[in-house]
């Protein structure tokens, strides 16, 4: 059976209603993100709050991934100290598309999990490659289809279906994670709804499922045997022998 | 002289719970809002009729063409103000209404 995640939902959005609402929907599993702002002006506070939230989740039956989402545009000094920083203190770090410079460094580093991409962002052949090397998610998210003018939704449908067009000829639809982006509870839609949105884009019905649930979940698997340190280096992973108890 | 039967379309009974809209225009806001997402070709692939309605329970059935079910459900997500909320996809009415009797809010 398939687990549902969606992986971007701004923490401040995850009220204990909003959790009960993300599991009504039949997700098995949420993002909560802690954007850079509130990361800069509370961050103990933010912190407490992502916590919290894990733990009202897991009462609820929610598996919660914690998650830094670089959500402006910053330098990549800065960037870089954000990774030093914060990286070993979430499951999933990851960067929005807003900036060619940005864009490029986030590919190219691989402690970044998961690339945003916004309607209007580029990712050039060398950004794929390194997505692809490093095993990185891309993301798409709904609330640019939701919300604003019926151009500016139509030219971020365009730009999806160009990307997810992209994405399937360099191999990568196994990439490709689908999120809500939800700025509030109102936004939030069931699984498989975004998912036929998403097979609107050129995607088989199946793929856009897979994008809002086994993709999701092994690219989390995954952030989460490198923070335990099963996977301590890219291609190294410490399996336990049966019965020896030894690495 | 050759005759030409049109084929008669097959439908998918979808089983929603509405939010805050009245069901007496639950399908006009339905059409609104395939209409916005379609316009008038995505209308006609999906052509969304009230079957069934449960004001107590605020639980409908809604009748699509089973080509246009991903239309309507991608309507439905994109559409800014969340209308109805999908449960379930049934093939018949008689299993719609069997499960729409059983649930219980």
């Amino acid at each position: 059976m398939r687990r549902f995640f969606d992986l971007l939902i701004p923490l401040e959005v995850l009220s204990p209603q909003t959790l009960q609402t993300i599991r009504e929907l039949n997700f098995s599993g949420v993002g909560a993100s802690l954007g850079v702002r509130l990361l800069s002006t509370n961050l103990t506070g933010s912190l407490e709050n992502l916590k919290k939230v894990k733990s009202v989740g897991e009462a609820e039956g929610l598996d919660v991934v914690s998650r830094i989402t670089v959500d402006e545009v910053m330098s990549e000094g800065a960037l870089k100290a954000l990774l030093r920083k914060f990286r070993k203190r979430v499951e999933v770090f990851s960067v929005h598309a807003l900036d060619r410079r940005l864009t490029a460094l986030a590919c190219r580093d691989s402690r970044v999990d998961v690339i945003t991409l916004l309607p209007g962002s580029r990712l050039l052949k060398g950004d794929l490659v390194y997505i692809s090397e490093y095993g990185k998610g891309v993301e798409l998210l709904m609330a640019p289809v939701q919300v604003g003018s019926p151009q500016s939704r139509a030219k971020a449908l365009a730009y999806y279906s160009r990307t997810v067009e992209l994405l399937q000829r360099k191999g990568l639809a196994a990439s490709l994670i689908f999120s809500s982006g939800a700025a509030s509870s109102k936004t939030l839609r069931d699984p498989r709804s975004m998912a036929s949105l998403l097979s609107l884009m050129g995607l088989t019905y199946d793929a856009a499922l897979d994008a809002v649930s086994i993709n999701v979940e092994r690219l989390v698997a995954e952030c989460r045997d490198r923070l335990s340190g099963v996977v301590p280096v890219r291609g190294v992973r410490i399996v336990e022998r049966d019965g020896e108890g030894g690495r | 002289m050759v005759r030409v039967a049109v084929e008669r379309p097959t439908y998918r009974y979808v089983i929603v719970r509405f939010l805050d809209v009245d069901a007496s225009i639950l399908e006009d806001k339905l059409v609104a809002a395939v209409m916005e997402f379609g316009g008038i070709k995505g209308l006609s692939e999906v052509e969304p009729s009230v079957v069934h309605v449960d004001p107590k329970k605020g639980i409908a059935v809604i009748r699509v063409k089973r080509e246009g079910l991903h239309l309507f459900r991608a309507a439905l997500a994109a559409y800014e103000v969340p209308l109805v909320r999908v449960i379930k996809v049934t093939g018949t009415l008689r299993k719609a209404k069997a499960i729409s009797s059983s649930l219980s809010f």
